[in-house]
């Protein structure tokens, strides 16, 4: 069995780490599928000006009201009349790029200081994992809610209050991941040919040990995708009239029983991205670490 | 063992003050005066002023939070802001109803989740894999509150099969513990699936092969024995994300639990009742992390409980 | 020594492997890992396979208990015949009857062979629990502290897990879970190379004693010459999934007729006796076992190599029982 690991390297010699990655990544048709998908609806979304105007968002017409998906209206109207289509493309900008700028936040902040504390280890470890246990003995969903009470709704604020629940899970991530390579040979052995220590972090460490960590950043954006339309639903997230995919579903929550399409579109949609980036992650997973797969 | 119980106890207690002294003060920055909340708009300069007094206000926020954590030490978790109730009683009461439905779905996640995740891992690449797999998939991906309000207007709306909400009758827990259960299911499933087939993978698996032991033994006595212990450690992570979605669950299904006290502290900006919720749910997901570790260091002889 | 050679033709081999074809089924390309692969072991034969990482001898013996990785790894071509019973067509519930009671496997890494979460005394028990069910609670448990005694563990320790023990005790206590059946056939693959040298050297003094006790035939996979010197009979030298020559071990040792390869890796080891400024290793790396060469798989890194050698695979060139996969050998049989 030592044999199948050999050959690998050996077909796809001439390529780099992330050249590999890609090699297999594009040979799994799920993750394929779910990166397309995220993004055909990421360019939907950020064309959305291109083809929708934005006062159909919150233009009312109380005559058009409750208007099944037709023609004129893809994806019908709702109790006022607005039409569902444009206000779920203006309203992937805040569920997906806000989901996005989440994950992007907590990944710079938890790289930071995962990076620190796994590095130096030592005092700086302890003070800096210390925070981190404070921060994860409450769930990361009723953390951002204390902090939504604190500062109040708002995309902002809500952006804070996520990215403040999830640096703490990076951080540990990253820490772990670098505890792992710090003390293995080839970092040893940089250090015996008197490498800096910021060039082995960058040459050596974070090359290696970014894989997990990007795993998480994608299965994490799932879980944020979800998190930001379930505080839009509690009706913590983003305020009507401002459109979001879970806020939607809450605006329309008593007429859905009559009116499926109402509850249907909207829900589709966050299925839909979440399952996107979730294939996205698992096929990285397997494509980071083959060994996982057969 | 008592030792590292107790240890690891004394080390909750800087965890769960960390962390509420850090919300305490975030919450009485970041707002308005609570006089004025409590009182009202037209309320006059000395009812605010003896309002602020009596709620402490006047004083430095430390010594405030020192305040509040002493009251807590003595059972008295302060009054709510808005409803005027007190919290602690108020919590006992609410209590039952979290725990019930917390139980249910976590019951109902696991003894559906694992079995599935491990016929998915024997029955690999079969049909039955990918059910599962696809299975775990939607509920992953699925928002619970949508999947709880579809359920809500499938079953108790057009069907009447089950009562849509209130706390009637354990038929009335049903649906949110399967929708609060959803989520915690697909990652159970996915959980198992995965540590069955790496434990699949271990020289240890192919030893016991090779004594010719059959392959019903090799499951049971091998494969499953070592792929439960990361399931183990699953099932206490699942009971934090449990709390999280309860809050979900109870808002949609009106269940007068601890999270639909909480949604509506948050709403309200009610200091005294989402510290109070905090300090319980640090303190409980802090003791199943503990009832978690001391299970796992039973059945896996290799973890010493040292204190 | 060579009374188990003279006897072969009178009695029937207890293993014989014929043009065993195995590969590996790899997400990149397909690994030829046995090809033609031709093995025949007397009772009681002490047998050594040596040969690089690689070559296939890991392979071989699971192949035998028929244990290759599912899915991934598939004997395409080929026999195996274990006491006259075909091992390729055999039900599994006959491979479960040989596996563990007349065959035994010793693996390579001790530290991940025996299950983490079972006591060392359950692990060796679950063998007489299988095969021999007949015992009586009171035999068995007698029989396993016999055993560890033999392997030199106390049986006080039968109760304790793996993770308690030490990489040299680990390693007892696998062939002790190999010999409590007092198998037919012993595969010892590569019992002591995760080991360190001076446990090396006491698991090596161990086999040694236990292959006086027993009279199970032994396969030892190695790639140490000297250790077959000390241990077996007769030896066979694997490259690229076969076998490139075999005969006792007076014939091979004698440095006489052997295949380059072998006389290459002859040429790899230190000899105390004479005085040598470096040691001549062999040119090239081990054929690519995704892509072998046409002719013969050591053509490329042979310095006798001939036209011949690169187009028309050697067949086996016996004289005696010595034979040698090799053209230079074509026309100078000896029966």
């Amino acid at each position: 069995m030592r044999k199948k690991k050999k050959s690998p390297v050996k077909t796809v010699s001439g390529r780099s780490v992330w050249g590999m990655v890609w090699f297999r990544f594009r040979k799994n048709k799920l993750a394929m599928a779910g990166l397309f998908l995220l993004l055909f609806m990421m360019a939907a979304i950020l064309a959305a000006p291109l083809y929708v105007p934005y006062d159909q968002v919150v233009k009312q017409n109380i005559v058009e009201k409750f208007t099944a998906p037709c023609a004129q209206h893809w994806f019908g109207t709702d109790q006022f009349g607005r039409d569902l289509f444009a206000r779920i493309v203006y309203g992937g900008r805040i569920s997906l790029f806000m989901g996005l700028g989440v994950v992007a936040i907590s990944f710079v902040v938890g790289c930071a200081l995962g990076g620190a504390a796994g590095y130096f280890g030592g005092r700086v470890d302890s003070v800096i994992m210390r925070f981190v246990d404070m921060f994860m003995a409450i769930p990361a969903m009723l953390l951002s809610m204390a902090v939504v009470a604190a500062l109040g709704t708002g995309v902002d604020k809500l952006l804070v209050a996520l990215s403040i629940s999830q640096i703490p899970r990076f951080t540990r991530v990253v820490r772990s991941s670098i505890m792992t390579l710090r003390s293995q040979e080839f970092v040893e052995a940089a250090k015996c040919c008197g490498t800096s220590s910021a060039r082995i972090i960058m040459k050596h460490i974070l090359p290696n040990g970014m894989g997990p960590v990007i795993v998480s950043a994608t299965l994490t954006l799932g879980q944020v995708i979800l998190s930001i339309a379930s505080l839009g639903f509690l009706g913590i997230g983003v305020s009507s009239p401002t459109p979001e995919w879970g806020t939607i579903l809450s605006e329309n929550k008593i007429h859905i029983r009559y009116h499926p399409y109402l509850g249907l579109i909207p829900g589709v949609c966050i299925a839909l991205a979440v399952m996107a980036v979730n294939f996205i992650g698992d096929g990285l997973r397997d494509a980071l670490d083959p060994r996982t797969k057969n | 063992m008592l030792k590292y119980v107790l240890k690891r106890l004394l080390l909750l207690i800087p965890v769960v003050l960390g962390i509420t002294f850090i919300i305490f003060v975030v919450l009485n920055l970041a707002q308005g005066d609570p006089a004025v909340m409590i009182l009202g708009q037209d309320a006059t300069a000395e009812a605010l002023a003896a309002k602020r007094a009596e709620l402490g206000l006047d004083k430095p926020l430390v010594l405030q939070y020192i305040q509040y954590i002493l009251g807590v030490l003595h059972g008295d978790f302060g009054t709510s802001w808005l409803g005027g109730y007190e919290v602690l009683p108020e919590f006992l009461h609410r209590i039952p109803y979290t725990i019930l439905l917390g139980s249910l779905s976590m019951f109902a996640a696991c003894i559906i989740g694992i079995p599935l995740g491990i016929i998915a891992a024997i029955r690999q690449y079969h049909f039955i894999d990918y059910a599962s797999l696809a299975l775990a998939l939607v509920l992953f991906s699925l928002p619970s509150f949508w999947f709880a309000m579809m359920g809500q207007i499938l079953f108790c709306l057009v069907l009447n099969w089950l009562p849509s909400s209130g706390v009637g009758s354990l038929a009335h827990f049903v649906l949110p513990s399967i929708t609060l259960g959803a989520n915690i299911l697909a990652s159970q499933l996915r959980m198992t699936r995965t540590s069955m087939l790496d434990v699949v993978k271990q020289d240890y698996i192919r030893t016991a092969r090779a004594k010719g032991a059959d392959e019903r033994r090799v499951v049971v006595h091998h494969v499953l024995r070592n792929g439960m212990l990361p399931v183990v450690t699953q099932i206490g992570i699942s009971f934090a994300s449990c709390m999280g979605g309860s809050v979900i669950t109870e808002t949609v299904f009106s269940i007068p639990g601890i999270g639909s006290l909480l949604i509506n502290a948050v709403k309200g900006r009610d200091v005294p009742v989402v510290m109070g919720t905090l300090i319980f749910i640090a303190v409980f997901v802090g003791v199943i992390n503990l009832i978690v570790d001391i299970i796992y260091a039973l059945i896996d002889p290799r973890v010493k409980l040292t204190a | 020594m060579d009374k188990t050679l003279q006897t072969a033709g009178s009695r029937e081999a207890l293993l014989e492997i014929r043009g065993l074809h195995a590969e590996y089924d790899t997400d990149d390309a397909v690994v030829h890992a046995l090809n033609g692969f031709d093995l025949t072991l007397q009772r009681g034969e002490k047998l050594g396979l040596v040969g690089e990482t690689g070559a296939g001898k890991t392979t071989m013996a699971l192949s035998i208990l028929r244990l290759l990785p599912p899915r991934v790894g598939k004997i395409t071509q080929g026999s195996i015949t274990y006491d006259g019973i075909d091992i390729l067509s055999a039900s599994p519930k006959e491979m479960l009857a040989l596996r563990g009671a007349r065959i035994s496997m010793i693996f390579q890494d001790p530290m991940t062979s025996l299950n983490p979460v079972t006591t060392v005394g359950d692990q060796v028990l679950e063998v007489l629990k299988l095969h021999f069910p007949e015992m009586s609670r009171e035999e068995r448990d007698a029989r396993v502290d016999e055993i560890m005694k033999m392997v030199g563990i106390p049986p006080s320790r039968k109760g304790e897990y793996p993770h308690q023990f030490s990489g040299g005790m680990k390693q007892r206590i696998v062939i002790a879970m190999a010999l409590v059946s007092e198998p037919e056939l012993l595969l010892a693959d590569e019992p002591t190379t995760a080991l360190d040298v001076t446990i090396q050297a006491q698991i090596l003094e161990l086999m040694k004693q236990l292959k006086e006790k027993l009279n199970s035939a032994m396969v030892l996979i190695t790639h140490d010459l000297g250790v077959v010197a000390e241990f077996c009979d007769t030896v066979a030298i694997v490259y690229a999934g076969e076998v490139i020559e075999q005969g006792s071990v007076e014939d091979v040792y004698a440095r006489k007729d052997n295949h380059p390869y072998t006389t290459g890796l002859f040429n790899c080891i230190p000899d105390l006796y004479t005085t040598a400024d470096r040691l001549e290793p062999i040119p090239g790396f081990m054929a690519d076992p995704t892509d072998l060469p046409q002719g013969c798989s050591f053509a490329p890194r042979c310095p006798h190599c001939t036209q011949r050698c690169l187009q028309e695979k050697p067949s086996m060139y016996l004289r005696g029982n010595h034979g040698v996969k090799c053209h230079r050998f074509s026309g100078k049989e000896v029966k």
